[in-house]
Order: structure tokens, then C-alpha cells, then sequence
């Protein structure tokens, strides 16, 4: 248990300044890339919410993603609404579709709650691929506009970057307070101990919707990012593969570790636009890091530290013979 | 009336395949509670090999032969590499297993090459006949009336061998299995390769159906996990059950509301769960 | 004194059944305020299924459950919780991954009424943090504090789980096997801790050592079956002809 000397907070925003500032000089390519593998991990960050803390493994999440995407195109490109407010209808409405669907999904557990939310994932994939002019069908909605903030243009990928970076600070720095709050602490209690929790006067099913809801708010904000600096909107956008890369993102980087997620959901994208790029064996290298990952790294990206501090205190002991760490395990 | 028998028809043939796929895919995870994603992948890699061994002997026995015996001994590998990992935690399952059908899919691709191939039918099964009105492809009937077929053998394998109720008695209780003295592992691997098996049979057996492509796997996939979820963990009635259903809503879905057919799919599947979480032929305090 | 006339608990009728068996069948008992009241019964006759009854963890087929003069029949579990209502578990409920300490605060943030906070950090909630350290030090488990739950003995996770009930300032405390599975020290000093329970607390206790049911109880309820078959002061019950049949004649 790394019980952090900084505060989480801080943490977050000073990577956040990191990366703006080391990105500073690079290309278009780059900073595209950097784009679009913050918004991956910052939705991991969220989904981790559901998966980690409340222990609810969903297989539906890309939904609440694409559904703000959709919300923030269909505002801009058919009702001819401000970019922002386009923005706004496309989270608010994937929130409400979750705090809708949130009290039928809670009320089945494991296995069953994965199923329903792929079900619930592929009945909104298929109301959007079969939308016809609504929602352009398989071919999606391209022409999504970036909007500019007062003065500052954000139609430059640099600039878009930058603006993605201060809102993926911002909520990444939201949901760490979430879940470091007693109601993130409430949710462990739910993952851990359902029924200890009901004896302790908690509400468990008003918990899972809260942990349902969150989940899906901070899903919809990169997912409206997302369609901003993509400029478009598709089924691709919420089908199920992209509920499994971030169910997957999360289990890789290490559940109910918050920056483990962000991690993984971030670098696999890197790794598959780069590999994508240059061979067509990307599903088999990344078959084979699932699997590697799973074999030699059970506890995902977020033990490693913990991984390296036991073989640093393991090979101590050698020099300090019944060190107090070596009676401790 | 014509339009009912055909779309019966299609969708009793769909759940005909699904079955033969959902049936492995339950069992294994009523017995070790492994949810086995790389089911889909097998079921490719089966159809795939079974391609070949047709292709080259123009026999589709052998070829059906050639894609169980070449899925079944994958999967046997697979139990034995990972068997440690497979009985952990549920996250690293999907995790694991869905790397394996990552990677089998993208081999599959690179031995066989991206174009769909399609495997003809067996001489004997070729042309089609009338049924209450209706021309039918004779292979379609007899996917059908091998499923009914494969059913009953199953069910009376499940129900009266002695081998079923050395398995039923593993996915009861576990423990008391291994300790009356059965070798439950030797029984987890053996189950795991005949649902490969059966995987790799669907496969060859889809194929003058459904066609071979890349992406097929997570198609069907979705599909077999959807019926064992609906139809309840572990339950062969529940497969054979949720399958047809699965299979004739499918049909009568895209044929009818060709514009919400996911909808007319998938919805149902939600409120079954809602209304019975544990599936419809399910036993409370199986997740 | 018309409260002390209010009994804490009161069953009346209670019948639950599961499926074709019946667990408890028309059982009616009373507990006064204060009492310490022992519940015996051989495995199977339906102890645990009457804690769950009145702790809402199962539904009743027939009979009402009043708590304090309030009828609660039809409350969810964490309603009655927040009434007063706590208890332990035959097998240990606790949560592993959090810290002894977290854990007691788990249970003082919901009776203080912060657990519904979304962002201050949990243990900035200081009343809960105070009164989880000061249940721990009553307790005796100071030095267990920071200790992850899941690496504790299981004595100390027993004790613990009576630290966690506390925490919800119960009226009623419902203890179920505290001392299942314990070594013999454990046991005395978990007889200890119970005994030193404020006397205005009233606890009812599923024991199945005879010892520690007569040396804490001073009053005995005895199920058989699911039936009450002898309920009364404790020096009185455990000379009922019937219950030495039943139980301690074996």
C-alpha cells in the first residue's frame, strides 16, 4: 500500500503539466497520437471506478463514450447547436441513459452484469449503425467541429491537445478525489463485502448506481473529446471491442489503482497505432501482451512498484542479515 | 405462412450451429467457472484447418475430422499451459482468454490470408427440398436434425453415463468430487479439450453456412456467450433452449425489423437477466 | 418506568421457509432492554435464519419483527441497521483489503452521516476517524490499527468485527458464534470483551459453548427445528427436562 507522501491531486497535475510541457516541440503526428492515448486512459481512469472500486466488471462502457460523441454530433451537425452546448447535450444525455439503465444493469451481479452490459452495449451499437440519415449508419458522422474557447482557437492539434490535457487533468483530478472520498471508500466496502456493508445501514444498490453513473459521466466527457479531435463520430466509437480495450485497459493496468489504468489505456493505444502502422500482426502482439501480462504480472501495472520494492528488500537482507522487512514476510 | 417457415427454418439452423458452439462453452464454464473467449477463435481456427483437409482430400467427414481433432488439441494445450491462471481471478480469465483468441485470430490470418473461404457442403446434402411449401438446402436440414441429434446423445452422455456423472459431480461441488477420488484435473482438461473440439466441429460444420472470415470468432462469440448466460451457467438444457431462441428471434428479428434487429436480439436478453439473473435453467449462486 | 415495559425486541409468529423446508416455524420471543440473552440450539434448528429474519438479510413467510415498539417486518437490511440494529456473522464479515482502523470508520461514517461525501478524503472525516481509534482502544486493538484485515488472526478479526458493529452505536447487538473456531485463550478474551459491553447495550448471543452461554446469559431462548422449545431466565431454562433432551443431554 503506497500510502502516498503527496497528495493524489497534486500527482495529478503535475503529470498533466509533464506532458504538456515535454510535448511542447513535437509534430502533428505526435501530438495527435499523445490526443487521442490521453483520452483512452483518462475513460480507463473512469471505468476503473465501476471495475476496481465497486468490483462490477462491465463489458458495455464504450456505450456511455460513444453516446457523448453522438450527443456532441448530431448537436452540432443536425440541430445547428453552439459546439459547447453540443458538448454539454452529449454528456449530460449519456449520463442520463446510464442513471436510466443504472438501477436495471445493478440489480444482477459477475457474469450476468458483464452479459448485460454487453447486451445493453450492442443494443445502442445497433440503434446506431441501423439509424439511417439520423445517425449515418455505418458510416457515422464525420464533420464533428472543434470549438475554440473565447479567444483560443482549438481547431490546431496542438492547441486541442492542450485543451485535452486541462480537461483529462481536471477529471482525472475529479475522480481521484471520488474515489479517495468516503463514498470511493463505501464502494471498496461493496466490492469487498456486500452484505457486511447492508449491516452497516449502507444502501449497496444506491452505491453501484453511483459507481455505475460516474463511470459513465467521465466515459462521456473523453468520449465527447474524442469526437472533437477525431472530427467524427462512427459505430466504431462504442461498439463492444471498444468496451473490452477498456475493460482490458483497466485489468492490464491493475483495477482499483486509478493511475495503473490511465497507463494502459493510454500506452495500448500508442502500441496499436504504432504497430498498426508498421505490421499486420497488431492483434497478435497484443494477444501475447494480455497473455504475458496475466502470466508475469498477475496484479497488472500498477504492482510493479510493489514488485520492485520486495526484490530491493529481498536483496537487502543479504547486507543486513534479519533486517525488521525480512521478519515481516 | 411461407415467410414463417423459411425464417423458422433460418433460425432453427442458426440455433442448430449455436448450440453445437454453446454446448462446450457451458460446460466448461459450469464445470471450472472459466469463461472461455478464446471459444470463438477455436471455432475459426477448427473451421479453417477443416478447410484445408477438404480442400486437399475432397472429403467432408475428414475435414470435420481434421477441424475437431485440431481444435480439441489446441484447447488441450491451452488448459495445460495456463492451467494455473485459468482457475484465478475472473479478471485475469477474460484477460488471458481473450489475448489467446487475439492471437489465434491474427495467425489464423496469417496462415490463411484475409479472403473468406467457404467450404461445399458434402455431395450427399447438396441441393434442397420442399418443406411445408418452402424450397430448403438439404445441409441446412441436416444441421438441424444433428443438433436434435447431438442434443439427445448429450443429454443421455450428461444424464445416464457413468462419465457424466463424474462430471456433473465436479461441477456440483468440487471438492467432494476430489474427494470421493475422482481426478478432477484430469477431468477439467479433458472437458476443456472436447468443448474445443466441439468448437472446431462447429466450425467446419458453419462453414457452408456462415462462410470462414476473420472477425467470424467474435461474432459467434457474442452470440454463444448471450445463449449460456440466458440459458444458465452450466446447463445443457439451457444451451439447447437458449439457442433455438436466440437463433429464432435472430431470423425473425432481421427479417422483420431489419432496422432495429440488434434491438429485437438483445433487449430480450437484458430483461431475461433482470427477471433471472442466474438464466433461465440456471442454479442460484453460480456467477 | 413505562420504556423498561417496551421490550427491545420483540418476534412474533415468525415463520421462514426456503423453498419446502421450513427454518423457523411460529417462533415468539422477547427481549427486554439491557438484557443478555442467549439463543442455543443445535446446528440446523434455525439460530442463524432468525438473526438474518431480524436483521432483513431474509423475508419472512409470516409473523411480524417490532424493534423498539416499531414494526420493521418490512424495512431492507441497511434500513434496521440504521435503527440501532447490529450484529456479527458466523463467518467472519469484514473487509480484507482495508485497514483494522478504515474499517471501524467504515461503520462510523454511515452512523455519523458523512459516508454520503464525494470528495473530501475519507479519513479527513475526523469524528469517524476519533471514534474508530477510540472503539479500537476500548477494545484493546490499538496496535492493530493499521494492520490490513485480511493478514489478521482470525481471534483478532472476531474481535474486530465486534469493534465494527459498535461503531453504529447499536441498541441491539446481535453477536453469532463469537467464539466459533477460537483456541481457548481467544475465547476467554472474547467472553471478556463481551462482558465489558456497556450494560444499557442489549445483546443476544448464538453460542454453542455452554460455558460462555451460561456464564454471559441471563436469559435462554432454545430452538429445535425451527420451534421454541423453552424460553426463560438462564438458571431456570438449563434445568428444562425437555431442553436436556434436546440439547444438552445429546
Amino acid at each position: 500500500m503506497a500510502r502516498a507522501r503527496i497528495s493524489p491531486g497534486a500527482a495529478v497535475v503535475a503529470i498533466g503539466a509533464l506532458l504538456a510541457i515535454a510535448s511542447w516541440p513535437l509534430d502533428a503526428y505526435w501530438t495527435g497520437l499523445l490526443t487521442q492515448a490521453v483520452i483512452f486512459g483518462g475513460a480507463a481512469v473512469g471505468l476503473d471506478i465501476l471495475v476496481g472500486f465497486a468490483g462490477m466488471a462491465s463489458l458495455g462502457h464504450g456505450a456511455f463514450f460513444g453516446l457523448a460523441g453522438y450527443g456532441l454530433a448530431l448537436g452540432t451537425l443536425r440541430w445547428g447547436v453552439n459546439p459547447w452546448l453540443a458538448a454539454g447535450i452529449g454528456i449530460v444525455g449519456s449520463t442520463l441513459v446510464a442513471l436510466a439503465f443504472a438501477p436495471l444493469a445493478v440489480r444482477v451481479r459477475g457474469l450476468a452484469f458483464l452479459t448485460v452490459m454487453l447486451a445493453f452495449g450492442q443494443v445502442v451499437w445497433g440503434l446506431a449503425t441501423r439509424g439511417g440519415s439520423a445517425t449515418g449508419g455505418e458510416n457515422g458522422l464525420p464533420g464533428v467541429p472543434r470549438p475554440s474557447l473565447g479567444p483560443w482557437d482549438l481547431s490546431g492539434a496542438e492547441a486541442f491537445y492542450l485543451f485535452t490535457l486541462l480537461m483529462a487533468v481536471a477529471a482525472i483530478y475529479a475522480v481521484v478525489r471520488f474515489a479517495g472520498s468516503a463514498v470511493g471508500q463505501s464502494l471498496i466496502g461493496v466490492r469487498d463485502n456486500e452484505t457486511r456493508m447492508a449491516a452497516l445501514g449502507y444502501d449497496v444498490r444506491r452505491l453501484r448506481i453511483i459507481a455505475f453513473v460516474v463511470a459513465a459521466t467521465v466515459g462521456a466527457v473523453f468520449g465527447a473529446l474524442s469526437a472533437a479531435f477525431n472530427g467524427f463520430v462512427g459505430p466504431g466509437s462504442l461498439d463492444w471491442r471498444l468496451s473490452a480495450q477498456l475493460l482490458l485497459s483497466v485489468v492490464v493496468g491493475g483495477a482499483g489503482s486509478l493511475w495503473g489504468p490511465f497507463v494502459a489505456g493510454a500506452g495500448l493505444h500508442m502500441l496499436e497505432t504504432y504497430f498498426a502502422g508498421t505490421t499486420q500482426r497488431w492483434p497478435l502482439v497484443l494477444g501475447l501482451l494480455y497473455i504475458v501480462t496475466v502470466v508475469l504480472l498477475p496484479g497488472g501495472i500498477a504492482s510493479l512498484p510493489r514488485l520492485w520494492r520486495q526484490r530491493r528488500r529481498s536483496a537487502r537482507p543479504a547486507a543486513t542479515p534479519r533486517s525488521r522487512s525480512a521478519s515481516e514476510s | 405462412m411461407h415467410f414463417l417457415v423459411f425464417q423458422t427454418l433460418n433460425g432453427l439452423t442458426t440455433g442448430a450451429l449455436l448450440f453445437f458452439l454453446a454446448s462446450g462453452l457451458t460446460v466448461v464454464f459450469g464445470l471450472m467457472r472459466i469463461l472461455n473467449l478464446a471459444h470463438g477463435a477455436l471455432f475459426l481456427f477448427g473451421g479453417f484447418v477443416g478447410y484445408t483437409i477438404g480442400e486437399r482430400t475432397g472429403s467432408f467427414v475428414l475435414a470435420a475430422v481434421a477441424g475437431a481433432l485440431a481444435a480439441g488439441l489446441l484447447g488441450l494445450v491451452i488448459q495445460q499451459a495456463f492451467s494455473r491462471t485459468l482457475l484465478g481471478s475472473p479478471f485475469n480469465q477474460v484477460l488471458l482468454t481473450l489475448g489467446i483468441a487475439f492471437a489465434i485470430g491474427n495467425v489464423v490470418l496469417w496462415i490463411w490470408g484475409g479472403a473468406p473461404r467457404l467450404i461445399r457442403p458434402p455431395e450427399v446434402l447438396n441441393g434442397s427440398v420442399a418443406v411445408a411449401g418452402v424450397f430448403y438446402p438439404i445441409y441446412r436440414l441436416f444441421l438441424i436434425g444433428l443438433a436434435l441429434l447431438a442434443g439427445a446423445l448429450l443429454w443421455i452422455f450428461w444424464e445416464r453415463s457413468r462419465i457424466g456423472a463424474v462430471v456433473r459431480a465436479c461441477v456440483d461441488d468440487r471438492p467432494m468430487a476430489a474427494a470421493m477420488g475422482i481426478p478432477v484435473d484430469r477431468v477439467f482438461a479433458a472437458v476443456f479439450a472436447v468443448g474445443a473440439a466441439l468448437a472446431g466441429l462447429t466450425g467446419v460444420l458453419g462453414a457452408p453456412v456462415l462462410g470462414l472470415s476473420i472477425g467470424l470468432e467474435f461474432d459467434v462469440l457474442l452470440l454463444a456467450v448471450v445463449v449460456v448466460v440466458v440459458g444458465g451457467i452450466g446447463s445443457l438444457t439451457g444451451a439447447f433452449v437458449g439457442s433455438m431462441a436466440v437463433g429464432l428471434i435472430d431470423a425473425f428479428g432481421k427479417a422483420r425489423f431489419p432496422e432495429i434487429s440488434y434491438f429485437t436480439l438483445f433487449a430480450p436478453v437484458i430483461l431475461i437477466l433482470l427477471l433471472r439473473p442466474n438464466g433461465l435453467f440456471g442454479r442460484a449462486g453460480v456467477e | 418506568m413505562s420504556a423498561a415495559a417496551t421490550p427491545t425486541l420483540e418476534v412474533r409468529d415468525l415463520t421462514v421457509g426456503f423453498g419446502g423446508v421450513t427454518a423457523l416455524d411460529g417462533v415468539t420471543l422477547a427481549v427486554r432492554p439491557g438484557a443478555r440473552h442467549g439463543i442455543l440450539g443445535p446446528n440446523g434448528s434455525g439460530k442463524t435464519t432468525l438473526f438474518n429474519a431480524v436483521t432483513g438479510f431474509v423475508r419472512p413467510r409470516a409473523g411480524r419483527i417490532v424493534f423498539a415498539g416499531a414494526d420493521i417486518t418490512g424495512l431492507p437490511a441497511h434500513r434496521r441497521a440504521r435503527l440501532g440494529l447490529a450484529r456479527t456473522f458466523q463467518i467472519t464479515s469484514l473487509f480484507p483489503s482495508l485497514s483494522a482502523r478504515a474499517n471501524v470508520a467504515m461503520a462510523a461514517r454511515e452512523k455519523l452521516g458523512v459516508s454520503g461525501d464525494p470528495w473530501r478524503p475519507a479519513a479527513a472525516h475526523a469524528a469517524a476517524e476519533e471514534r474508530a481509534a477510540g472503539l479500537l482502544a476500548d477494545l484493546g486493538l490499538r496496535h492493530l490499527a493499521e494492520r490490513t484485515v485480511g493478514s489478521l488472526g482470525y481471534g483478532e478479526q472476531r474481535e474486530l468485527e465486534i469493534a465494527v458493529a459498535l461503531a453504529l452505536e447499536p441498541t441491539l447487538l446481535l453477536l453469532d458464534e463469537p467464539t466459533a473456531g477460537l483456541s481457548v485463550a481467544e475465547t476467554g478474551a472474547l467472553v471478556e470483551l463481551v462482558r465489558q459491553l456497556p450494560a444499557a447495550l442489549t445483546v443476544v448471543l448464538i453460542e454453542h459453548d455452554l460455558g460462555v452461554v451460561f456464564g454471559l446469559t441471563d436469559r435462554l431462548s432454545v430452538l429445535l427445528n425451527g420451534v421454541l422449545i423453552a424460553d426463560g431466565p438462564t438458571a431456570e431454562v438449563r434445568e428444562d427436562a425437555r431442553v436436556k433432551d434436546a440439547y444438552l443431554g445429546r
